[in-house]
């Protein structure tokens, strides 16, 4: 049923969208430019959205995405995972001084032998996932439906954006999770026009995120224990398999400052972004187990040349957070129910990242080459308090991507990457391909297949393969 | 904007990679001991003394002397003490004190009161099986509980007027029951008394006694369950429910029932959250039954209030009591229902509430050596925790070999306590 919902809303958000001068195929070339992709992170203010493209663009797509490897890398995303996929977005600048976009998709499907985690969206709950000794394949299913409206009133530019994912976790054989989660997103941006060149813009982001994790048995034989995970290893001991069904719940606050060249010219951008969130166990009388602060700070700087023919970027990034978590100490049980009497600080997961990125691109007419690379180092140490735990993480990594993208004749448009990328303190390899090619069907309509696959080598004997196929229907 | 770019940079990496180790950020608290030994040891003759806190909430343990300060993070933990000491008459004595739930927020003296532990000169608690069996289609069955009892001595015991009690208090929920007997008496809500007059009922050194709740051949029932028809003595009640009726086996004579909670039939706690022990009740049936009742009170907290509660049940003081054996789960225990002086920890079959793993299982006290005689010495200090073998296939079922899981697998091997193999 929800399925049958999502199409007309899908081609509702897709309705916003009005045709243009330029043809379709055009108008991809123009989506597909290297520079909106490199100063991505500056659209996140919905003022400065106004300003990422010129032309409209709309597409409606299938995909499904396969990724497997021969062994656990990472316990709570699997050995594999395969997805199938409908989507659409779009872009259109309405009339002379106002932009609006949209996207939404639904996605289901399947990640393989997940270990040591029940819960879903473990990169935003960690380290606090409920666990059990078995794991297994979980079958997800999620919707997302976003959308934002700029406005430009010179000198300023205002813009707002609302978006809303739900997602659906489960297994059918023991142990069943069944995870709902639900993530509620809302910013709002201003930009000032400080030259006729240079936009000043801040915006303000609101995450609001639940997750309720439950757990059951059918198997009259055996029934796991279920685990409360702290972190490195660790669990909270006294409550082992004594609850099964836990919440999630957060806010993310954030706070963007952008100074952004329209053409060319210094560019900034600094992110701040304090996430909260706690874990209560509901079957123990919604027991407050852990709490969790995350501040992060991501900060680029550098210069952009956008020009016609010749465009180049270069930017000097430093991105740092520190995520701490505190456990609940509860006292004697007594009148069937846990005292809170103090909460003490055990975890720790402090990280930054720094380096450099740096765009080349020329265009000869219809064909573009351009040649994008990262270096950067990282350092990341979590800590757990008592035992005394500790895991550094540390290295430089690498990142080339060179590619060709091109109008073939009035009817074609091709596009390939290749992409290198080097993990030097794990001795990590990654090398991906990247294939487009769409063929106009109208002036206004055209459709397209999007091929990626990459190998990646890990020390030792892991492997990790994927590929991506995607059908594309652009207007 | 150059100028200003690098010097921001490098204040963000300063401030931002700087490593802290969150232990030393941890307050600790200095614990220290006062040791108050009983008046018949002197202090010089306690020896090796030997503390041990556990973290309720992380399972760790630190371990120490009590001469020496321990340092702790906050948290409530689970204290123990022993020691050894020589008594005036040259014996040897172990010496014992536990306490739980000690909240450490502050450096603490701890006060310590060990008392001195003396040997059981009567029958133990040599299994229980609570957990029952399941049928062919997986489905719980009831009435093969028992709990057998041993001679754990040299000499030879009768065991007419031996009381088998339950505890009333569950060890997986606690409430604070004013007033608190806990130093002077156990409650417990089933009495049943091995009949006799005093000289009918002899236990020889290295025997058993099987008490069952329903002493007939289970396998008629149920084919996984197994014969008791064996048994030596069974607890029967009238029910006053005609809906859940108790069977009378012919073939095997009945405790005399003294008191129970309920108006249906008695069984052992499936799940296993009470405590069951032995006692010499020291007067008759109608003095006990008047004197010895025992009124509480307590509070139960809720999302919608405090609520007083009250209820009656009755008490055996710990003089009387010459066994117990506290039952729980990991994941639910909360507490020991009884003076540590007579239990100090707690068994289980299973780890999790309802754990269907449990079916079929027995606690088993652990077998010491073999005496002389061949006859096995099993391990009573009055720790249930220490002395007893958890998730072990139940004798019975050894003894019959019967159906010893859920898929129908049959037992073939027969052990002293569920770990050591009696030879062939």
């Amino acid at each position: 049923m929800k399925r049958l919902l999502l199409l007309p809303m899908l081609f509702c958000c897709l309705g916003l969208f009005a045709s243009d001068t330029d043809s379709i195929l055009i108008r991809m070339n123009c989506h597909a430019a290297e520079m909106p992709q490199f100063v991505e992170q500056f659209f996140a203010n919905p003022a400065l959205k106004y300003y990422s493209f010129d032309t409209p663009f709309s597409s409606i797509s299938a995909g499904y995405r396969h990724r497997h490897d021969n062994q656990i890398i990472v316990p709570e995303e699997g050995d594999g995972a395969s997805e199938k996929s409908f989507s659409a977005e779009g872009f259109m600048p309405a009339g002379n001084s106002s932009a609006v976009w949209g996207d939404a998709a639904y996605t289901a499907g399947k990640t393989c032998n997940v270990q040591w985690c029940e819960s879903a969206d473990p990169q935003i709950i960690y380290p606090y996932f409920t666990a059990d000794a078995t794991g297994g394949d979980f079958y997800t299913e999620s919707y997302r439906f976003a959308g934002g409206y700029s406005r430009q009133l010179k000198p300023f530019t205002w813009g707002a954006t609302l978006g809303y994912t739900a997602s659906h976790q489960y297994r059918n054989v023991d142990p069943r999770p069944r995870n709902v989660t639900g993530k509620l997103t809302l910013s709002v941006g201003m930009a000032y026009s400080i030259t006729t060149d240079y936009m000043l813009g801040t915006s303000l982001e609101w995450l609001k995120y639940k997750q309720s994790n439950e757990i059951k048995f059918v198997s009259e034989t055996h029934e796991e224990p279920v685990y409360q995970l702290t972190g490195l290893g660790m669990h909270y001991f006294r409550f082992d398999g004594a609850s099964k069904i836990s919440d999630f719940s957060g806010n993310r606050y954030g706070a963007v400052l952008s100074l952004y060249p329209l053409h060319s010219g210094w560019l900034m951008n600094l992110m701040l972004h304090r996430f909260t969130f706690g874990k209560t166990l509901r079957d123990l009388n919604k027991l407050p187990l852990a709490s969790v602060w995350h501040n992060s700070l991501e900060l680029t700087a550098g210069y952009k040349h956008d020009a016609n023919r010749f465009s180049y970027a270069v930017t000097a990034f430093f991105d740092a957070s520190r995520r701490h978590g505190s456990e609940a100490i509860f006292g004697d049980a007594t009148s069937g129910s846990y005292p809170l009497i103090g909460s003490l600080e055990m975890y720790a997961d402090n990280r930054y990242k720094t380096g450099v990125r740096g765009l080349l691109s020329y265009s000869q007419g219809i064909r573009t080459y351009s040649l994008t690379a990262v270096c950067n180092y990282s350092h990341r140490k979590s800590s757990y308090a008592e035992p005394e735990l500790h895991e550094i993480v540390e290295g430089v990594e690498g990142m080339a991507k060179i590619s060709v993208r091109s109008l073939l004749g009035k009817k074609w448009y091709g596009g390939v990457g290749l992409t290198s990328y080097h993990f030097q303190s794990v001795t990590r390899c990654r090398t991906g391909l990247e294939l487009n090619l769409a063929r106009a069907m109208t002036d206004k309509y055209a459709i397209g297949i999007a091929l990626a696959a990459s190998i990646c080598n890990y020390y030792g004997e892991a492997r990790s393969n994927s590929y991506n196929i995607q059908i594309n229907l652009n207007f | 904007m150059k100028r200003y770019f690098l010097p921001i940079l490098l204040l963000l990496s300063v401030l931002t990679a700087c490593d802290d180790t969150l232990s030393s950020s941890l307050t600790r608290h200095t614990v220290s001991f006062a040791v108050n030994l009983p008046d018949e040891i002197e202090p010089e003759s306690a020896i090796n003394g030997r503390i041990t806190f556990r973290n309720v909430s992380t399972g760790a343990e630190t371990v120490g002397t009590p001469e020496e300060t321990v340092t702790l993070i906050p948290g409530l933990y689970d204290f123990a003490y022993q020691a050894t000491a020589l008594l005036a008459t040259g014996a040897e004595t172990t010496l014992r004190f536990t306490r739980n739930s000690v909240n450490i927020r502050g450096d603490i003296t701890l006060t310590v009161n060990p008392f001195s532990y003396i040997e059981s000169n009567d029958l133990i608690i040599a299994e229980i099986f609570f957990a029952g069996t399941l049928n062919p289609s997986g489905i719980s069955y009831s009435g093969d509980d028992y709990i057998k009892l041993y001679n754990n001595t040299d000499d030879v015991i009768y065991a007419d007027g031996l009381a088998l009690v339950e505890s009333k208090f569950s060890t997986t929920q606690k409430y604070d029951y004013t007033p608190d007997i806990m130093d002077e008496a156990v409650t417990v809500d089933a009495i049943y008394v091995i009949p006799g007059s005093g000289c009918e009922h002899p236990v020889k050194p290295g025997e058993y006694l099987l008490l069952a709740d329903t002493g007939i051949d289970h396998t008629r029932l149920n084919p996984y369950s197994f014969n008791l028809e064996h048994a030596d003595f069974e607890w029967y009640d009238v029910s006053t429910s005609p809906a859940h009726l108790d069977i009378d086996s012919p073939t095997v004579p009945n405790l005399d029932k003294w008191y129970c909670y309920t108006h249906s039939y008695f069984m052992l706690h499936n799940r296993g959250f009470k405590a069951y022990g032995l006692a010499r009740i020291a007067v008759e049936k109608d003095e006990y039954l008047r004197d010895y009742k025992y009124d509480y009170e307590y509070t139960v907290v809720t999302d919608a209030g405090s609520f007083p509660m009250s209820g009656t049940a009755y008490k055996i003081p710990n003089d009387w009591v010459v066994d117990m054996v506290n039952c729980s789960l990991k994941a639910s225990y909360v507490w020991v229902v009884c003076a540590p002086m007579l239990d100090m920890g707690w068994t289980s079959c299973g780890e999790i509430d309802k754990d269907k793993d449990r079916f079929f299982h027995s606690v088993r006290r652990k077998l010491l050596y073999l005496n002389q005689y061949g006859n096995p010495v099993f391990k009573d200090t009055n720790n249930s925790t220490a002395d007893f073998n958890r998730d072990c296939v139940a004798s019975e079922i050894e003894l019959a070999g019967s159906v010893m899981d859920a898929t129908g697998t049959c037992c073939t091997c027969i052990t002293y306590d569920g770990l050591t193999p009696i030879a062939q």
